[in-house]
């Protein structure tokens, strides 16, 4: 029952270098981002949230109007509270929460919650 | 599986569409340090006949993305971090599918093949499973489990247990007799069996059935994907239909060809190779 | 018992072996229903499923799914195969375009079939034609990557051979070329008959409204499991006479003229 996709030449690369070099693409691909936004976080969270205890509310700034996609991810962490123009607002964010959100490389700035106007 | 020419290079050319079939790095046209860069060419020309489909032929955007479409998309959409977070998620759902078919498959395919009979009572049965593809059992799943990751788990681990079964199956029943005999005459038991003789015996037949388990999944991943639309690359072109995104749909669709050969290329053909460099016997 | 008694009975046995599986998951689904009682929504008794096949045979719907999707099949694989044979023919004569296109087939093998389907809806929109290109899509790439590496593998010894004999370029074509690239050639169109039927279905569940995929998922709409089960069934029976007919021809055509060892065949 076997199916073969024929290869017309047989990879004659060493096994052991396609294995890292793959492995190691699929790696970069999947921690990337992660590591990335890791690496930047220190720019993103306002100076006066940068040793918080306990839950505070925040406006969290994106470089472009935020979508449904962006509203779901940061809605898991904190109450999801409104949005306006390129910032969302988030209520009750614990603050280890804050640190995984200060770390995603999509997000601009993250400050405390003024209220508008 | 290369056809080497005999006649050589000694003969006086023949008529240019019967040049002996040798490797083209014979062939007095292309200079030896070129050929490892043969493959872009077709690459290119699709790429050529792309912009010029656009440029030249004009065309429509309604129809066809530009090449500067489908980089800006590219662009647009890590940079909205949507990008990432599907291949993250079509990456973890093919890896946890299949490395689930394994741990059920390959047992199971061990404890199948062990008896002659089995192969030929199970076979048929695995065949028709395998005739329902991952696929065409997506609309039940979605009865019972919704549109949620679990359909798409589901589909993914029963798309790729086939093939890992049966190929465990028959690599078992390759194996020659004499070695289980010989073990079997040394006072090993059931045990001992499986882990030195038909295990190490079936493996490459094992990796092979692996890899055409991914081959599968991946498949039916993007078909779950597309139905029940929680995340993933084939949630995502699926989406940007709706929008007319062309530019994103033909991004996701290269994204989805390189993850694939990637994967199966630079990962799992140098585990099979390995494997039966090994293991195993090298069958045509 | 004589030893041919003997011989006759084992083969008897040996035949109505696969069938216990199938018998002992009917059991399994009958004696299951009754005891949990699932609601006809989750899954169907066995007899339901039976009745549903006799009404959907009944008031004609099961014979124009069939027939539109056995079409859109039969035209994709059709075009298919006649274009993958003779592209992978022109390509498979020469040994650096051979090389050169591997890659470049290996990619679009390898986002063959529904991967297409969003550009091919912008293109086609739903209804046959769409299906038909997705399935042409699945099939064309892996017969014409077949078909090269059929030709390629053919030693030049044979070809050189006939040549010698003063046969002109078609004769070779034909004679040589043609029926020593079969094997590969026929391995190919197995595996693109499975690809193709599958690629249908997926095809029609998403892209279509008549057709057995738009059957079950529409069914699944309505909750309707046992239409939905009736579906599965007649899917995986079809796939299995389309790779069974196939067979046959390899049968008849590739063993029978021993370019293939019955070896071989056997692993099948």
């Amino acid at each position: 029952m076997k199916i073969t996709v024929p290869a017309v030449r047989r990879d004659t690369r060493p096994a052991l270098v396609r294995l890292v070099a793959g492995a190691a693409l699929i790696a970069g691909i999947v921690a990337g981002p992660g590591l990335y936004g890791r690496a930047t976080s220190a720019g993103r969270l306002a100076p006066s949230l940068q040793h918080v205890s306990g839950s505070v509310n925040v406006q969290v700034l994106l470089p472009f109007p935020p979508q449904a996609f962006h509203q779901a991810q940061l809605s898991s962490y904190g109450v999801f509270a409104g949005r306006h123009g390129n910032t969302v607002f988030l209520l009750d964010v614990p603050a280890n929460s804050l640190r995984e959100l200060a770390g995603i490389y999509w997000v601009a700035k993250i400050e405390p919650l003024r209220p508008p106007g | 599986m290369r056809a080497r020419t005999e006649a050589g290079a000694g003969r006086a050319p023949a008529a240019p569409w019967l040049r002996p079939r040798g490797s083209a790095a014979r062939s007095p046209r292309v200079p030896r340090r070129l050929v490892p860069l043969l493959f872009a060419v077709p690459f290119l020309v699709i790429i050529v006949a792309w912009v010029l489909a656009k440029s030249v032929f004009g065309v429509s955007d309604a129809a066809l993305p530009s090449v500067g479409d489908v980089i800006r998309a590219s662009g647009q959409l890590i940079n909205w971090g949507i990008l990432p977070y599907d291949v993250s998620a079509s990456l973890y759902r093919i890896a946890l599918g299949t490395a689930l078919a394994i741990v059920i498959g390959v047992p199971l395919g061990l404890l199948l093949g062990t008896s002659r009979y089995s192969v030929i009572m199970f076979g048929p049965f695995l065949r028709f499973f395998r005739a329902v593809s991952g696929i065409a059992i997506l609309p039940l799943l979605i009865v019972w489990f919704g549109f949620t990751e679990t359909t798409i788990q589901v589909a993914i681990l029963y798309t790729a247990l086939i093939p890992i079964i049966f190929n465990t199956m028959t690599g078992v029943r390759m194996i020659p007799r004499g070695y289980a005999d010989a073990i079997e005459t040394m006072g090993g038991g059931r045990a001992r069996l499986m882990r030195d003789v038909y295990l190490p015996g079936a493996l490459a037949s094992i990796v092979v059935g692996i890899r055409l388990g991914v081959g599968y999944g991946w498949r039916a991943l993007i078909a779950a994907e597309m139905l029940v639309g929680v995340g993933g690359l084939g949630s995502m072109i699926f989406g940007a239909l709706q929008f007319r995104a062309l530019g994103q749909i033909v991004a996701g669709m290269i994204l989805i060809g390189l993850l694939y050969l990637i994967v199966d290329r630079l990962i799992l053909a140098p585990v099979e190779d390995a494997t039966v460099r090994r293991w195993g016997v090298q069958r045509g | 018992m004589t030893a041919r008694n003997r011989r006759l009975r084992h083969a008897v046995f040996l035949r109505s072996l696969p069938v216990i599986p199938f018998v002992a998951l009917l059991a399994v689904w009958a004696v299951g229903w009754q005891i949990a009682r699932p609601p006809l929504i989750t899954l169907p008794s066995p007899l339901e499923v039976g009745r549903t096949v006799h009404q959907l045979w009944d008031n004609g719907q099961l014979q124009a799914n069939i027939s539109a999707s056995m079409y859109r099949w039969g035209l994709g694989f059709g075009i298919g195969v006649v274009s993958g044979v003779v592209f992978g023919l022109l390509a498979g004569l020469s040994a650096l375009v051979a090389r050169m296109l591997e890659p470049v087939v290996s990619f679009f093998m390898a986002i063959s079939g529904i991967v297409w389907l969003p550009i091919a809806i912008v293109w086609f929109g739903l209804g046959t034609p769409v299906v038909v290109f997705i399935i042409w899509n699945s099939v064309f790439f892996l017969i014409f990557a077949n078909t090269m590496l059929g030709v390629r593998s053919l030693a030049t010894v044979l070809e050189d051979g006939v040549r010698t004999l003063g046969a002109s370029r078609m004769h070779v074509i034909t004679r040589v070329l043609i029926p020593g690239a079969l094997p590969h050639i026929l391995e190919g169109l197995r595996s693109g008959l499975g690809f193709g039927w599958r690629a249908l279905i997926a095809a029609e569940i998403i892209g279509a409204t008549t057709g057995l995929g738009a059957m079950i998922y529409q069914a699944k709409e309505f909750l309707r499991s046992d239409v939905i089960v009736t579906g599965v069934i007649v899917i995986a029976a079809i796939g299995l006479l389309l790779d069974a007919v196939l067979g046959l021809v390899e049968r008849r055509t590739v063993e029978r003229w021993g370019l293939v060892s019955t070896e071989r065949a056997r692993t099948r």
